[in-house]
C-alpha cells in the first residue's frame, strides 16, 4: 500500500472515521507489514500526547472582568487583584507564606500532626464551580473569595420555572446581599433563587465561610445537587 | 438539553433584550475561548485579552449571528481569527522569539516527567503553520470533529481532513526532533 494511503487510513481510524471497508483494509495491511504498525504506534502516541495535555483553567477575574466591561455586574467591591498590587499587600502576602510554610514544617515534624484533616481540606479546595443538569434546566454556579465575602455566581438556562436552593450553616454564614435580578426567598440556613424560563444570572453575596451545598429543584422534586467550596 | 439548544436559546433570550443571558454564554464559554487562544498564541496574557475582545465582539454582532450555524462555532471562530491576527501583529513587531530547538541533551520522553512532556508537546505545536496548529488546537484542545472544524474555519470537511492529516505528519516530525515519538 502507497505510504501516503496508510497515513490517511491510521489518521482517519484516530478520528473515527473509518467506513468498514477502510477499516478492514487497514487491519490486513497492518496484519502483513511490520513497518506500517511501527507507523501506526507513532501516530497513536502522539495522539495521546496531545490528549493528555489538559485544557487550562480561566484565570481568576476574567469572567467577572468580561461581564463588568459590558455593565452586566457592577464591579466587585474590593478587586483582588488590585489590592494584591498595592505594595503593603504584596508585604504581607510574602509574610503570610512565610508563617504557612512554617507552620506546616512544625505540623510535619510533629508526629500528632492531622494528616487526614489535611487532605481532606485539599480536597474540599478544589471544587469551587459546578455544573447542576436536568433535562430541561442547567445551572452553573462558581463560589469566589472577593474581600471579605463568598460570591456564589448562578448562571442558569431553562425551559421550565425551578429554583435553586443554597444550604448554608447559620452559625457560620449568612447572606449579605444579591444581585437585582435574583428573585429569592430566605429561611433558617437557606436561600432559595427562583429561576424563571429563559436565561438568568444571579449573584449572592455571604459572609462567613463555606461550603454551600446546591439544590436543583422544580416542581419539588430534587433534579440535581452538589456542594461547593471555595479555593482560596 | 443538547448544548446546542442550550446556547440557540440562550442567544433567543438575549436577542429580545435579556441582557443577562450573556452573562449564560460568557460562562459557557469562557474557559474554551481562552483555551483556543492560550493554544494558538501559547501566552496566557494574550489570550485573556483575546478573550476578552471575543466576548466584547461577541455582544457587539450577537444580532448579526446567523442561527443556521452553531453558536460555538461562531465563536471559536473569533477566537481563531483574533489569535491569528494578533500573532501577524507580534511578528511584524518582532516579539519574543521562543526557543525552538530541542535540547540535544534530552532523554527520550520516558524520562521526562509530565510537565517536561507537555511543554514539549506544546513548543512542537507551536512549530507549525497557523493553518496547521489551527486545525490541530480545534481537534484536540476543544474536541470538534471534521464538521465542526470546517464551519469553525470556513473550510469544507475535505479540505479540513486534509489539513488535519499534513499537520499531523508535521507534528509528528517536530515529536520526534524533541524525542517524544
Amino acid at each position: 500500500m502507497d505510504r501516503n494511503r496508510l497515513q490517511e487510513l491510521i489518521q482517519a481510524d484516530l478520528d473515527g472515521e473509518l467506513s468498514p471497508s477502510e477499516r478492514a483494509e487497514l487491519a490486513r495491511v497492518l496484519l502483513q507489514d511490520h513497518d506500517a504498525r511501527r507507523l501506526q504506534q507513532e501516530f497513536r502516541r502522539m495522539h495521546q500526547l496531545l490528549r493528555d495535555i489538559p485544557a487550562a483553567e480561566t484565570p481568576p477575574g476574567l469572567r467577572t472582568e468580561i461581564l463588568v466591561a459590558r455593565g452586566l455586574v457592577a464591579p466587585p467591591l474590593e478587586s483582588r487583584q488590585r489590592r494584591y498590587n498595592q505594595p503593603y499587600y504584596r508585604v504581607a502576602a510574602v509574610v503570610l507564606a512565610g508563617v504557612v510554610v512554617v507552620g506546616i514544617s512544625e505540623l510535619l515534624r510533629d508526629g500528632t500532626a492531622p494528616t487526614a484533616n489535611l487532605q481532606g481540606s485539599l480536597r474540599a479546595a478544589s471544587q469551587d464551580h459546578l455544573s447542576l443538569r436536568a433535562e430541561n434546566v442547567e445551572v452553573r454556579a462558581s463560589l469566589m473569595r472577593v474581600g471579605p465575602k463568598l460570591r456564589l455566581e448562578l448562571s442558569s438556562t431553562a425551559t421550565i420555572a425551578s429554583a435553586v436552593v443554597a444550604r448554608i450553616d447559620p452559625a457560620t454564614m449568612a447572606l449579605v446581599g444579591n444581585s437585582g435580578e435574583a428573585q429569592l426567598s430566605t429561611a433558617d440556613g437557606q436561600v432559595t433563587v427562583r429561576l424563571a424560563p429563559g436565561s438568568q444570572f444571579s449573584v449572592l453575596e455571604f459572609s462567613g465561610a463555606a461550603p454551600i451545598q446546591l439544590e436543583l429543584r422544580a416542581d419539588g422534586r430534587l433534579l440535581s445537587e452538589g456542594k461547593l467550596f471555595v479555593t482560596e | 438539553m443538547r448544548n446546542e439548544d442550550i446556547d440557540a436559546a440562550t442567544v433567543r433570550d438575549c436577542l429580545a433584550g435579556n441582557p443577562q443571558a450573556f452573562a449564560t454564554l460568557v460562562e459557557r464559554y469562557d474557559r474554551p475561548v481562552y483555551n483556543v487562544a492560550l493554544r494558538m498564541l501559547r501566552n496566557s496574557e494574550d489570550a485573556r485579552d483575546i478573550a476578552q475582545t471575543v466576548f466584547m465582539k461577541a455582544y457587539q454582532n450577537l444580532a448579526n449571528f446567523d442561527p443556521q450555524y452553531k453558536f460555538y462555532s461562531w465563536i471559536y471562530r473569533m477566537a481563531i481569527n483574533e489569535s491569528l491576527n494578533f500573532q501577524r501583529v507580534r511578528d511584524r513587531s518582532g516579539g519574543p522569539v521562543d526557543e525552538h530547538i530541542a535540547d540535544e541533551g534530552a532523554g527520550p520522553s520516558e524520562l521526562l516527567g509530565d510537565e517536561q512532556t507537555r511543554e514539549l508537546v506544546l513548543e512542537a505545536v507551536d512549530q507549525l503553520k497557523p493553518e496547521y496548529r489551527a486545525v490541530i488546537v480545534l481537534r484536540y484542545f476543544v474536541d470538534r470533529n471534521y464538521e465542526d472544524m470546517g464551519e469553525i474555519l470556513g473550510i469544507d470537511a475535505k479540505t479540513v481532513k486534509s489539513r488535519l492529516f499534513t499537520a499531523r505528519q508535521l507534528l509528528k516530525d517536530q515529536l520526534a526532533l524533541r524525542k517524544l515519538l
